[in-house]
């Protein structure tokens, strides 16, 4: 060791090498075992086993989406012959919903000069996409707020450490009681990020002003089906509530989403349980130094920069009154969604990991049910 | 696990290719999941996932990095996705690395053993991204450019933590001289 600290100490720089065959060394001594080794091999089969039953690859799931969409396709062919056998007057509107943020990401509806009208019953696209679901499944999920009360995961995702299995699922608090989110004191911002940089010893800033509310999904997770079937994440969010800190690093870019919860119990230091805990005012906010979440700079931005984002939905879909503004966490804090409710309608930005869904573009609007179509067809491998 | 543009693999001839993975970056896997979580039970947790999601991702992998800087990408996930389930448990972090050496060592290695040990408890006592960040320079030995790719954060980032953690640990050695 006394060569180590050699090293270290002359000049502060590490004699690589030297540091390198000692770390080794000492690492050295950690061996997988045989039985270890034999146990993961028989996971492994077991998992080679079952990936070719259950899990698809995304082309063959493209493959499937397109033949699923095959018949829709030709039905809109034939309608279309149809329809130019029929006289001028008669045609409907080709003023989908759907359709401007498919064709292009985002294009204004308003640029097409036919800015659709709530309801958009004309629409031709619509209509045959009514027309080919269940009507069953449509007026249910009109008329029952609490929607198919929903396809619940299997097990719990809190002790599974693989994400996205089959479902959607939030980061769960439901071992903590707590409060739904409402501000964030700059005291409990600013002692929380302290204690984290201790912890860490790290030095990352945080503006409190830029803390994000996040709202989950409903408790158990959603499957493929809740999803395809849901009229809006009116349907699908649960009732909790948490913060995320927008942490930067020396070169101020954001690096770091820090969750934290306004705890609905008192904890002392001892008592609580997290990792960070911070009471004050009869207020209590938990955090933990292993909940960081690494994210880059550009997904932060997206997710901090609400005025930029309602804008985004005025400019692509020419609304008028924006009524909500919601930031859902579908993947445990990895992937999110932002709904944005304007003229009674929802629209949704994706804010997703890179690859969990390709379909929909990262900082583009579309109209929610795009997104949540999008979903259901990354999620579905029944 | 040469193959172009992840094209299909016989489950047999997968299944070979996975136990040579297991054989040849078993331990690395395991030794650096130990590193990341401070645990020998939960390294050996981590261990089994690893290679489970290898199995799973088989198929995605194009060679756009080498073998090594894919599944080293993968256990560090795995340790996070870990270290983030365990938020709620307060994971209780052990300092006593001589617990989990093996007991075949040889003489030679039990000789220098408590160097080398204290080296690596030294390392093990850094910020989480410290210490992932030694690991990975010094153990894995990946380049700047590979851990910037592992770690999804950009190069000079990999470059400035890295300085902090050489800094950091020549502070804690230095002080451990002098107490």
């Amino acid at each position: 060791m006394a060569e180590n600290r050699n090293i270290l100490q002359d000049d502060a720089i590490l004699n690589d090498d030297s540091f390198k065959a000692a770390y080794k060394a000492g690492l050295d001594q950690l061996k997988a075992s045989d039985e270890l080794i034999q146990t993961t091999l028989n996971k492994c089969r077991m998992e080679l086993e079952t990936t070719g039953k259950k899990r698809r690859p995304i082309n063959i799931s493209l493959t499937r989406i397109a033949l699923r969409y095959a018949a829709l396709v030709a039905a809109c062919l034939l309608v279309l012959v149809l329809l130019l056998r029929t006289p001028m007057g008669q045609s409907p509107k080709l003023t989908a919903d759907s359709a401007p943020a498919r064709a292009q990401g985002a294009k204004p509806m308003a640029d097409s000069g036919a800015a659709a009208a709530p309801g958009s019953s004309s629409s031709l696209i619509e209509y045959l996409e009514k027309s080919a679901e269940k009507p069953s499944d449509r007026n249910n999920a009109a008329e029952d707020d609490s929607i198919p009360d929903l396809v619940r995961v299997e097990g719990s995702f809190i002790n599974t450490l693989t994400l996205g299995e089959a479902g959607l699922n939030s980061m769960d608090f439901s071992g903590i009681q707590t409060l739904a989110g409402e501000d964030l004191p700059s005291w409990a911002a600013d002692a929380i990020l302290d204690t984290y940089n201790i912890a860490m010893g790290t030095q990352y800033t945080c503006d409190e002003s830029n803390a994000i509310i996040v709202t989950t999904l409903k408790t158990g997770g959603l499957g493929a089906d809740a999803i395809r079937e849901a009229s809006g994440f009116d349907a699908l969010l649960g009732n909790q509530q948490y913060y995320l800190l927008p942490l930067k690093d020396e070169n101020g870019e954001y690096t770091i989403l820090l969750p934290v919860v306004e705890s609905a119990v008192s904890y002392d230091d001892t008592s609580a349980p997290l990792d960070i805990a911070i009471s004050r005012e009869g207020r209590t906010w938990l955090s933990s130094q292993y909940s960081g979440i690494y994210t880059d700079h550009s997904r932060a931005e997206l997710l901090v920069d609400r005025e930029g984002n309602m804008q985004l939905v005025r400019d692509t879909f020419n609304v008028k009154q924006i009524t909500g503004y919601v930031v859902a966490d579908i993947n445990r804090g990895h992937d999110f969604v932002i709904v944005v409710k304007a003229d009674g309608k929802e629209y949704a930005i994706p804010c997703f990991d890179i690859g969990f869904v390709t379909s929909v573009d990262n900082g583009k609007a579309y109209p929610v049910r795009d997104v949540l179509s999008s979903l259901a067809d990354s999620l579905e491998v029944k | 696990m040469k193959k172009e543009g992840g094209c299909k693999v016989a489950p047999s001839e997968k299944m070979n290719e996975i136990t040579r993975l297991v054989e040849q970056y078993g331990n690395d896997v395991l030794r650096t999941a130990f590193v990341m979580l401070k645990s020998r039970e939960l390294a050996e947790d981590a261990y089994q996932e690893t290679f489970v999601r290898v199995c799973r991702y088989y198929d995605s992998f194009r060679g756009e990095c080498s073998e090594k800087t894919w599944i080293t990408g993968i256990a560090i996930n795995v340790c996070r996705d870990m270290l983030r389930s365990a938020w709620k448990r307060r994971v209780t972090v052990t300092d006593d690395f001589s617990l989990h050496t093996s007991e075949s060592n040889t003489e030679e290695i039990i000789e220098s053993k408590d160097e080398k040990e204290e080296l690596v408890r030294s390392i093990m006592k850094l910020p989480d991204k410290y210490r992932e960040m030694i690991h990975l320079y010094y153990y894995q030995e990946l380049d700047i450019k590979e851990i910037s790719r592992v770690l999804k954060i950009p190069g000079g980032t990999v470059k400035s933590r890295l300085f902090k953690a050489r800094s950091l640990l020549a502070e804690m050695m230095g002080g451990e001289a002098n107490g």
